[in-house]
């Protein structure tokens, strides 16, 4: 993955630009797949990317994850054309998406929904709050401050008022 | 961001908890809302913006949403009369009412109208996703949501009709006003032909337009045999309310029939059991072209209940249909069949191809039944209370009374107790004395209440 193209080349009409991590791995992406970051996006409006893009906050291991993400969805706006083909991918992405949340553990998971969010990349931000969401399903609130490193700044009287408002929601 | 240097996973931005919340369930984003005060005053609304919640059931059951029951037995003989409607809470232990039961008491009591010596009856007759149909007269009725306060007088025409009220919800796919954040449909089943004509069997829906209150017009849709043939019983019916599973709802359906022996006395034969899926998915298709529905006769092997005694049959309360429970992948088109035997539960699992989604619209058809695991309830036993120990599971046959669909409850009749089964622990919990009306049978309504999820509002404190 780690492709350390030295000149932009053109490949199926697409320029390709190229994404360097915050451990310093390159990616050699073209400009359609990379342009699902609206962050990028933005930067190849305004020419900037001649040099590659840096990512300071993103490590190399969740920057493959989100490149094969934008590689796999590449398709959605571009092949708009085919509908037998356009039906059967769908599919495909759907399988693809499940598998690629569906393996993570929380601090990659988490990694990952910062660099979707850094990147600014919605349908993956999407997919992966929705997938933390539906981790928290039946957490405590104590679990919920554990998980996402909260500090309960609520006094004992306070919390007890909060509980008792909505009771029913505290059952177990 | 010092943070980081301790703790392994990074922490989220509160923006991007608060995003997580408004896409769990109600009971997740009010927990949420308790873990601090940011959080708290950014989902009670107080920040001053707007949120837009997406709330949704989460990836599997969410018990809490099983609000409660309206209850409204029958007062015994020899005056049949029904006594006032009530609702009992499903939690064991809520202080001060709370979740929508305080609502959902004022609501009840409000619609409950005494004018002199006549008392008029209210009678819950459908309820999902939050939603109550309630019949108030001979020709009228309300929809109403006692969560968020929602009320609609609409017309209830005939009384005794055999259709199957159903309730499509902002929970459901297809449901996107939010004026009227519901469907509700009749469907029921006819026969075409008589005597010796070839009989053929369709289904009939009417929808009801929301805004007018009235129904529309009724759509005749044809009815597809699965595997061919001819299904033209003249007591077909259907048992229960349906499942609806990704834009299809699943009605268990079947026939009994009676025939003479030898000696002339009146024998019922097995139930012929089917399942009758429609599509429900869009507004627009009722009226035009419909997808046509389709029967699916059960399995032999569903049918008949091996026993020392030889084969039994199966009554229709021990089999319930009930949407797959999601954990282990997440195939929107399968549904569950509970089969009750003795003390045990069988889920088979029951997949559906074709139909459903904007893609395809053909009829579903059954690919595949399989039975996937078999509990038997004498492991567990019965719970009373929390902390006494459970007692053993009688050895009667089980009857399945309902099943919820957002809070994976199934509520069962297990010897002269109404039980509640958690689907996600298989675990059976009895129903307390609030319910000793209904122990023996049926006897008035009985109509378990599920909050709904996208319409609901959350009401906190900031």
């Amino acid at each position: 993955m780690a492709a350390a193209a030295a000149e932009a080349t053109t490949d199926g009409g697409g320029k390709m630009i190229i994404l360097i991590s915050a451990d310093g791995k390159r990616f050699e992406v073209t400009e359609a797949v990379a342009s699902q970051s609206q962050l990028i996006s933005n930067m190849i409006e305004d020419d900037c990317t001649e040099n590659g893009v840096r990512l300071p906050n993103v490590d190399g291991d969740i920057l493959t994850m989100v490149v094969d993400y934008c590689n796999m969805h590449a398709g959605d706006a571009a092949a708009a054309g085919d509908t037998m083909k356009a039906s059967s991918t769908e599919e495909e992405l759907k399988k693809f998406d499940a598998e690629l949340v569906q393996a993570l553990e929380n601090p990659v998971l988490f990694k990952l929904i910062l660099a979707a969010n850094f990147l600014n990349i919605k349908s993956l931000l999407d997919m992966t709050c929705q997938r933390v969401a539906d981790m928290m399903s039946g957490k405590t609130p104590e679990q919920m401050r554990e998980t996402f490193s909260i500090e309960n700044d609520f006094t004992p009287e306070e919390e007890a008022a909060i509980r008792q408002e909505n009771a029913w929601a505290f059952d177990d | 961001m010092a943070k980081r240097l301790w703790s392994s996973s990074p922490a989220l931005p509160l923006d991007i908890v608060v995003e997580i919340a408004e896409r769990s369930d109600p009971i997740t984003l009010l927990r949420c809302a308790a873990a601090c005060k940011h959080l708290r005053r950014v989902i009670s609304g107080a920040a001053g913006f707007f949120r837009n919640l997406r709330l949704r059931n989460a990836d599997g059951f969410v018990p809490g949403l099983l609000r409660g029951f309206f209850l409204q037995p029958r007062r015994p003989s020899p005056n049949p009369d029904y006594q006032p409607l009530r609702f009992v809470a499903a939690g064991h232990a809520i202080v001060g009412g709370g979740g929508g039961a305080d609502q959902i008491r004022s609501f009840v009591s409000s619609s409950d109208h005494v004018y002199g010596s006549i008392h008029w009856r209210i009678e819950p007759v459908a309820a999902r996703g939050g939603f109550v149909v309630l019949r108030t007269g001979d020709s009228s009725g309300n929809v109403c949501n006692p969560m968020t306060g929602y009320v609609r007088c609409i017309d209830m025409p005939r009384p005794w009709s055999s259709g199957s009220y159903l309730l499509l919800t902002g929970d459901d796919a297809g449901v996107t006003s939010e004026l009227h954040p519901y469907r509700l449909l009749s469907v029921s089943l006819h026969l075409t032909g008589t005597g010796r004509e070839r009989r053929r069997i369709h289904v009939e829906m009417e929808a009801l337009s929301p805004d007018a209150g009235s129904w529309g017009p009724t759509t005749a849709i044809p009815v597809e045999i699965a595997g061919g043939g001819e299904y033209g019983s003249p007591r077909a019916l259907l048992i229960r309310t349906p499942a609806v599973v990704d834009g299809v709802a699943y009605f268990l359906g079947g026939h009994p029939s009676l025939v003479f022996d030898l000696q002339y006395q009146r024998r019922q034969l097995p139930y012929d059991y089917f399942i009758l899926c429609v599509d429900v998915s869009s507004e627009t298709e009722i009226g035009s072209a419909t997808s046509p529905a389709t029967i699916t006769r059960l399995p032999t092997e569903l049918r008949l209940l091996s026993s020392c005694t030889g084969e039994a049959d199966v009554s229709p309360g021990q089999l319930l249909l009930v949407p797959p429970s999601s954990c282990g992948g997440g195939d929107r088109k399968s549904l569950a069949l509970l089969v009750g035997r003795r003390t045990q539960v069988e889920i088979w699992v029951m997949n559906f191809g074709g139909g459903g989604g904007a893609s395809a619209r053909s009829a579903p058809r059954l690919l595949s039944v399989s039975c996937t695991r078999v509990v038997d309830l004498t492991t567990t036993g019965v719970h009373r209370s929390p902390c006494s120990p459970p007692l053993p599971v009688p050895e009667s046959d089980e009857v399945f009374v309902w099943s919820g669909e957002a809070s994976g409850a199934v509520v069962l009749r297990l010897g002269g107790t109404l039980c509640l089964l958690d689907r996600r622990t298989m675990a059976v919990r009895a129903l307390g004395e609030d319910f000793s009306e209904f122990r023996d049978g049926p006897n008035g309504v009985f109509l378990p209440y599920e909050m709904g999820v996208s319409s609901w509002v959350p009401s906190i404190s900031p």
